[in-house]
């Protein structure tokens, strides 16, 4: 069983080995994708959730004499980040469309942002949830320099360095934690630094906390770090923008849950007025700007930035509720920003375009495409029945809890849901409703594979919708201090 | 018990989803399945409400934290939720099978079978939640139906809009729906015990919150009525949803849904009538709601549009019935009578459409009574109920209520009976123009009679729209919901009751009885008030301006001065540096020896 | 094995190949580079043998330690200039292009045998505790170099850049010798282990002449790494000198120069006063050099430059490391980030080494498309690459990590915030290398043939970058 996670990081590395040497890019990947969603799968169903806490363990020493080592291990949280990556890197890999030059690389492109994301979740050490999170850096600028579309050059430049340094900013708050620790008892494993902060042995400075936010911030596109993301997003190839937007991006949240939470209490009381400030930006500022995008790409990039700022709200609530509604939002944008990436790249492929002025209609000629839409639509703007819904409403509770401190974000937090409707109904009702532009009249509906692997994303979503237990007691055993 | 009642629940579900997964092809079979659903869902709801058990189901757990914070998903069977079943589940199946003619031939029909299922289950869900949060749910899922059946047609630039325009204002009114459901909670929990939900739980602690947040918190979840029953100010996307076909107008536009709203008031009564501030608010919107909505209708053509006014004016009774805090009964009981005439009346509209071949301006129209006999029998019955004809339904509900307005609140009152003159004007207006004179265009000539599948449901509907409000039916139904005692009022009430319906009744005939245009053209009444432009300009400039200007911002201030210019200010100095390097050994000797002085200035003098 | 024996098999290999070089006909010229490279691997292994420090007294004890700094550096001088050497063999079109042809491949063997001297210098100095001795290992190193800068006679831009070399090179032994003198003047020792009690016994009024000495003697070493504002030579010398040449200078040299000026560093921590001023000064040095190589590294089109300012900008991070030598972990971290700077630096020129030959240019625009032509070369560049910009799992991320662990722990936190500048800027220059491999589209389509050493080179240093930047414990280790 334990030897099940470092293989999940191993798969796709070893397939992208294969594609170097030869085999045959798309089946290589897809064939690993596969496999580690089957994995991923058993590691869910096997954890044991009366024991709770980290199962799975299993350690390698690097530079113990720094406390330094290659810790893998899950718990509920883990393990749903894992079910969340590998159903994104299938479903990615799914929709990829034919690639004309360098197939190989593209495909070891994608390979190497699930090998990181999936190393960086299942990390119990801290240096190496920071460097398998970097494996995606390169690989993003391959994809959306070679591969993207539009305005590919600058959006590749813009998020590489933004996003490397900050997570070189990161890197100098993760140190500085460690520096803050007795130095005969400094090590980046979670597990000590939690007892160590329980039995008040640690007591890390506020600004380091500071530190950590900012640049876990600019990787989750925390207001007003946010402006790599949607031309990013835009210009990305649709596997890419599923990945990064869908499953890397949550890394940061993740990193937050794991670290400030456990380690920083009275620092994240001190600073929750900024936070709470940031999160606002983040729904009202960024809402709007998302109301005035005039293309759909753009406003799917700007909704993603958004909708971080409800987990945020979840976190900043610091209680039970509002941070476990933090969790299943994750797990639930992760997909549904997926599913819309995906879709998204299927209209472009078909029209050319994502220009809200030159489609209309096209529900008619792509009826499933419209329908599949139709659902990610009302997943993000939190409809019930879907994930999303769950999670923004346990996180306003958890917010609310809060005190009163939390009523403007609250009031601002429901407010945003209004506001996602007025874009997403929009760009549902002026591409797939309205009379059907001529030159449209020849398009072709969604592909079979294309279809199942948007449908691959929405089940689990709906069937978090539904019973949001089924996440809920999984991501919980992460959270019990 | 437990099993029918989730048997009528789920069924729909099923049928949705079954339609949507299995038989998006196959026609019949998808009306089938709906039609089958909403029997099933009827025959438990009669079920239900004859043994008239009083129970709350658990079911289970939608999300459970222990202790500390759960969220609860049962059903609360009561005499409240066990009339609406009835209502609910009774007029459904007569829409579905008056939908098999009405679609006959329409594209998507398929998606509307699903639809409609989906809105019975989530109609359903409303009526039996047994907390907030779960009818806020269902309350949403409403809402998500009613938008995929406005814009059945969506490929009609209106229909599109109308339905975007529903779903969206809707949303407006659910934002103070759930800042109010956040605000029960966190009023409700105290140090030791989580907050509560559950009406049960909230209608007890009435007493024990503090009565300036209870009042808050009634007007927020009232805002979440004001969106789904079309209150003023967020009435303006009723009249546009009638772009949906018609038997969706009946069922969801007129009978049912909008009417949640009502129901969601009468849910939450004791909170209401523990809160006079609230309850006067809420009494208010309702009276301007019944007057305005009741001019509007004078300037309608449009057959549908008419009768869309004149449902938001009749939910305007209901809702100004809710504020007298009398009892939960009373808006009730409007609301019952009300949805099977104007269920009716949408019917019959629909078979003068279908008749007219999808002609809907009552100008083009005339003459029919002749050419379409059933339907115009059907109508009549419904438009004596709802103008308060004695002896029709509405007549009793209708008057009740400006009983008690009478008894309760003198300034509503006069309102109110203004809005009573209003309504047998205009619902005679459409009747004279629509079915008397000589027919006005080539449509008219020619119109039939529908086929026995949606006839059958008028004259079914027709029964209750007449006698739904007659004393023993009233006592069957309400009885346990709440006393429904007919306050002592002076005898000249009744006489104003009654001089108001003649009074609307004749005037029409003088100016309609032979009219072959609209003698009255009012362009303020025409033109909504103007309130729909103005929305429509606050979307577009305020709205718009924000946005564009925030998205200028933060595409010049955020990304371009602060990212990309430090970028800049980073490459511009190393462009600079550039220039140290000269390349002439020269230079890099002066360099060196400067460096050497800067050196040992600094050796020499740092402390 | 005492590190004596090590430089003097280093010097006996050199004249052994000389003398076969001058009387050995037929011997293929390729052949003395794979002898040397060779020959110092079994001198490499050799030096694994354990060591016995020399007994006290003894002469070589006075002149020459075998600590572990010093034999952790002479196996890094000597994998060095392995590389070098394997490099070499490549190189010879360009050496035969810019060579007065009286024989076929004349000079190719002296070419491939200087670097041994070189070597042999560096060795000594990075295990010498006396100034003589460091002066004297220093001149062999430097002279010999000299002739190496300046080696292609026809070609305009190495005379030039050999000349500055030289001239300014000059210059600093001046001052080195100098400064020596200063120190000596004052304190009656030229030798680093007898310094700190000399110094500690001083009159304050003795300070000023020995810090003016101090500071004459750290302008030489500053020339030597390459500090700000002692770096011009850099950009220019390394663009014309032959590219295993400025290889060897960007490594070895770099290196040697770090050695002593932390030997020197440490043996004046014994007076606070004094070890203040110095840190403070190697600080000021430390953030001047970061910042003047990575922003001036943006704009360079040339990639020899490129990796010229790289080399400053790599001297500013380990001066980091130097400045905060209070921390016990300050030498593993210096220590290990030349390891990792070796491999990056050397399959970095690698590479440029074969591009360059194959477009006859050093221009970035050069590696145009190179992924589609070689994806080996494009690889191999690729990894060298993301390691010099701190990637992690290569090893340019460890050693930054450690250096700014040390920073962080001497609470540097100025130098700290140039280092988030400047890595930012380093993504940039370090990744417009890897779009132009990656995102443009070659000039010809031709691929590029890439002979065995070279494609064995790379494979090494590859794998060293990763073995590092995966597993670095046993380097760490061997720097305790």
């Amino acid at each position: 069983m334990k030897l099940i996670l470092p293989l999940l990081i191993a798969i796709p590395l070893a397939a992208s080995f294969f594609i170097i040497a030869g085999a045959n890019p798309r089946r290589t990947a897809l064939w690993a994708a596969l496999i580690n969603l089957l994995a991923s799968l058993l590691l869910f169903s096997r954890y044991d959730l009366h024991a709770g806490g980290w199962q799975f363990v299993s350690e390698w020493h690097v530079m113990p004499k720094y406390g330094i080592n290659l810790i893998l291990g899950a718990d509920g949280l883990t393990l749903t980040m894992l079910l969340l990556s590998t159903l994104v890197t299938f479903a990615a890999l799914r929709v990829a469309p034919k690639i004309a030059k360098q197939e190989g690389l593209y495909y070891v492109c994608l390979l190497f942002i699930s090998a990181g994301v999936i190393g960086a979740f299942s990390s119990i050490d801290l240096l190496f949830l920071y460097s398998f999170h970097e494996l995606a850096l390169i690989p993003t600028f391959l994809l959306i320099g070679i591969w993207g579309s539009g305005d590919r050059q600058s959006a590749a430049w813009k998020a590489t360095i933004y996003l490397g340094t900050g997570s070189f900013v990161l890197l100098i708050g993760l140190l500085a934690l460690y520096l803050s620790i007795p130095a005969n008892l400094r090590t980046f494993d979670l597990r000590q630094l939690e007892q160590l902060s329980l039995a008040g042995n640690i007591h890390p400075a506020a600004w380091i906390y500071l530190v950590l936010l900012i640049g876990f911030g600019s990787l989750v596109s925390l207001f007003p770090f946010h402006s790599w993301a949607p031309p990013a997003y835009a210009s990305a190839p649709a596997p890419a923008a599923m990945l990064h937007a869908g499953v890397l991006k949550k890394f940061g949240l993740y990193g937050l849950i794991r670290i400030a939470l456990p380690l920083f209490p009275e620092a994240m009381q001190q600073l929750n007025g900024l936070l709470l400030l940031m999160l606002i930006g983040n729904i009202l500022y960024i809402g709007y700007v998302t109301v005035a995008q005039k293309r759909l790409d753009w406003t799917i990039g700007y909704s993603s930035v958004m909708h971080m700022g409800y987990i945020f709200l979840g976190l900043a609530s610091l209680n039970l509720i509002g941070v476990n509604g933090a969790s299943l939002l994750m797990f639930a944008h992760g997909l549904s920003v997926a599913a819309a990436f995906a879709l998204c790249g299927e209209i472009r492929q078909r029209t050319g375009t994502l220009d809200y002025a030159e489609l209309g209609g096209l529900g008619k000629v792509t009826p499933v495409l419209g329908l599949l839409f139709g659902f990610v639509a009302l997943a993000s703007v939190g409809l019930p029945g879907f994930a999303n819904f769950a999670g923004e409403i346990l996180v306003l509770f958890g917010a609310t809890a809060y005190g009163p401190i939390m009523m403007i974000p609250v009031v601002v937090g429901v407010w945003g849901v209004v506001v996602s409707a007025i874009y997403m109904l929009r760009a549902y009702r002026n591409i797939f409703w309205g009379p059907l532009v001529s030159r449209w009249e020849t398009l072709i509906d969604i592909t079979p594979t294309a279809r199942w692997s948007v449908i691959l994303l929405l089940a689990p979503l709906m069937i978090a919708g539904f019973y949001p237990q089924f996440i809920l007691r999984m991501a919980g055993t992460a959270l019990h201090h | 018990m437990s099993t029918v009642a989730w048997i009528t629940l789920v069924s729909p579900l099923v049928a949705a989803a079954l339609i949507l997964l299995v038989t998006r092809s196959s026609k019949p079979l998808a009306a089938g399945l709906a039609i089958l659903s909403s029997l099933i869902a009827a025959l438990g709801a009669w079920i239900i409400f004859t043994r008239g058990v009083d129970a709350d189901f658990h079911g289970f757990n939608w999300v459970d934290f222990g202790p500390s914070f759960t969220l609860p998903f049962g059903i609360a069977l009561d005499p409240l939720s066990r009339t609406m079943l009835v209502i609910v589940t009774s007029i459904s199946p007569l829409v579905f099978i008056f939908s098999l003619g009405y679609m006959k031939g329409e594209e998507g029909y398929c998606r509307y079978f699903a639809g409609l299922a989906l809105f019975l289950f989530s109609m359903l869900g409303i009526v039996l939640a047994d907390n907030l949060v779960m009818m806020f749910i269902f309350w949403e899922l409403v809402g998500v139906s009613s938008y995929i059946l406005i814009g059945h047609y969506f490929q009609k630039d209106s229909a599109a809009d109308a339905a975007k325009q529903a779903f969206i204002v809707n949303r407006i009114g659910d934002f103070g729906f759930m800042l109010g459901i956040l605000l029960f909670w966190i009023a409700t929990s105290t140090s030791t015990t989580a907050g509560t939900i559950s009406f049960a739980g909230l209608n007890a602690s009435a007493g024990n919150i503090n009565p300036a947040v209870l009042s808050v918190a009634v007007i927020l979840i009232f805002c979440g009525t004001v969106g789904k029953s079309a209150q003023f100010p967020l009435h303006v996307w009723l009249p546009n949803s009638m772009e949906g076909p018609t038997p969706v107008s009946s069922l969801l536009h007129a009978a049912t849904m909008v009417a949640a709203g009502v129901y969601l008031l009468a849910r939450i009564f004791p909170l209401l009538s523990a809160s006079p501030e609230a309850a006067e608010i809420i009494a208010w919107t309702g009276a301007i709601t019944a007057l305005g909505a009741g001019l509007l209708a004078i300037g309608q053509d449009d057959i549908k549009r008419i009768l869309a006014y004149s449902t938001i004016s009749q939910l305007g009774y209901m809702v100004t019935a809710a504020g007298l805090a009398v009892s939960a009964a009373l808006p009730m009981f409007h609301l019952f009578t009300h949805a099977f005439f104007k269920c009716l009346l949408f019917l019959s509209a629909g078979s003068v459409i279908l008749g007219m071949h999808h002609e809907q301006d009552i100008w083009k129209m005339g003459g029919l009574k002749n050419k379409m006999p059933l339907t115009f029998l059907a109508y009549c019955a419904g438009m004596l109920a709802l103008s308060g004809c004695p002896f029709f339904s509405g007549h009793y509900s209708k008057d009740l209520i400006m009983a008690c307005a009478w008894d309760h609140h003198r300034g509503v009152f006069w309102v109110v009976v203004i809005a009573a003159a209003l309504t047998p004007f205009y619902m005679a207006r459409q009747a004279l123009v629509v079915f008397f004179g000589s027919p006005r265009s080539e449509a008219a000539k020619h119109a039939h009679e529908s086929p026995r599948v949606m006839t059958v449901p008028l004259v079914l509907l027709s029964i209750p729209a007449i006698g739904a409000g007659w004393p023993f039916i009233e006592h069957l139904f309400f009885h346990e919901i709440g006393p429904l005692a007919e306050p002592e009022v002076p005898g000249f009430v009744p006489l104003v009751f009654l001089g108001a319906f003649v009074a609307g009744i004749a005037l029409a005939l003088v100016l309609y009885g032979k009219a072959v245009k609209d003698p009255l053209r009012i362009p303020l009444l025409e033109n909504r008030f103007y309130i729909d432009t103005l929305y429509e300009w606050i979307v577009a400039n305020v709205q718009g301006g924000f946005a564009r200007l925030l998205a200028f911002v933060d595409r010049w201030l955020i990304d371009g001065v602060l990212v990309r210019g430090s970028a800049t200010i980073i490459w511009t100095l190393g462009f600079a540096l550039r220039f140290l390097q000269l390349g002439n050994i020269q230079a890099y000797a002066f360099f060196f020896g400067a460096g050497v002085i800067a050196l040992i200035y600094v050796l020499l003098t740092v402390h | 094995m005492n590190t004596l024996y090590l430089e003097l098999a280093v010097v006996l290999l050199g004249i052994a190949l000389l003398l076969a070089d001058a009387f050995l006909e037929r011997c293929s010229k390729n052949c003395f580079a794979y002898l040397g490279a060779s020959g110092l691997t079994v001198i490499l292994l050799l030096s694994f043998v354990p060591l016995h420090a020399p007994d006290a007294g003894s002469a070589d004890a006075v002149f020459i330690t075998s600590d572990f700094l010093s034999t952790f550096f002479i196996r890094f001088l000597l994998t060095a200039t392995i590389v070098v050497l394997l490099m070499i063999p490549g190189f010879r079109p360009v050496l035969e292009r810019f060579l007065p042809a009286e024989r076929a491949g004349g000079g190719v063997g002296e070419f491939s045998i200087l670097p041994i001297f070189v070597c042999a210098g560096l060795m000594w100095m990075v295990s010498a505790v006396d100034f003589v001795m460091i002066f004297v290992a220093l001149e062999l190193a430097t002279i010999t170099l000299y002739v190496l800068a300046t080696y292609l006679r026809q070609n305009v831009a190495s005379l030039e850049a050999g000349t500055k070399f030289l001239i300014l090179g000059a210059l600093s032994t001046g001052f080195f010798v100098y400064g020596i003198t200063w120190v000596f003047g004052v304190t009656g020792t030229t030798n680093l282990i007898t310094l700190p009690i000399a110094v500690s016994q001083l009159p304050p009024s003795a300070l000023p002449p020995l810090l003016f000495g101090i500071a004459l003697i750290l302008v030489s070493l500053s020339f030597k790494i390459g500090a700000f504002p002692f770096q011009f030579w850099i950009p220019d010398v390394y663009q014309g000198a032959p590219t295993p040449v400025t290889a060897y200078l960007s490594v070895a040299s770099k290196a040697a120069g770090f050695v002593v000026l932390i030997r020197f560093l440490l043996s004046l921590e014994i007076i606070p006063t004094v070890a203040h001023k110095l840190y403070v000064l190697v600080t000021l040095l430390a953030g001047l050099t970061l910042v003047f190589g990575n922003l001036s590294a943006i704009p360079q089109t040339n990639m020899k430059r490129l990796l010229g300012y790289s080399s400053i900008a790599h001297a500013g991070y380990l001066l980091i490391g130097v400045a905060s030598l209070g921390s016990i972990m300050a030498i593993p971290a210096v220590g290990f980030y030349f390891a990792a700077y070796l491999a990056m630096t050397l399959l970095a020129f690698v590479v440029l080494m074969e591009v360059s030959e194959a477009t006859g240019g050093d221009e970035i625009s050069r590696f145009n498309g190179l992924s589609k032509r070689s994806p080996l070369l494009a690889g191999g560049m690729l990894l060298a690459m993301a390691s010099l910009a701190g990637i992690p799992f290569t090893a340019g991320f460890i050693g930054k990590l450690l250096v700014f662990e040390v920073a962080l722990n001497q609470e540097h936190f100025g130098l700290v915030t140039l280092g988030i500048i400047t890595v930012a800027a380093g993504f940039y220059y370090y990744f417009k290398v890897v779009r132009a491999m990656y995102w443009q589209q070659p000039s010809e389509e031709t691929p590029i043939h890439v002979s065995p050493t070279i494609r064995f080179l790379i494979a090494l240093l590859g794998a060293g970058i990763l073995a590092l930047g995966i597993y670095p414990a046993p380097v760490l280790a061997a720097l305790r």
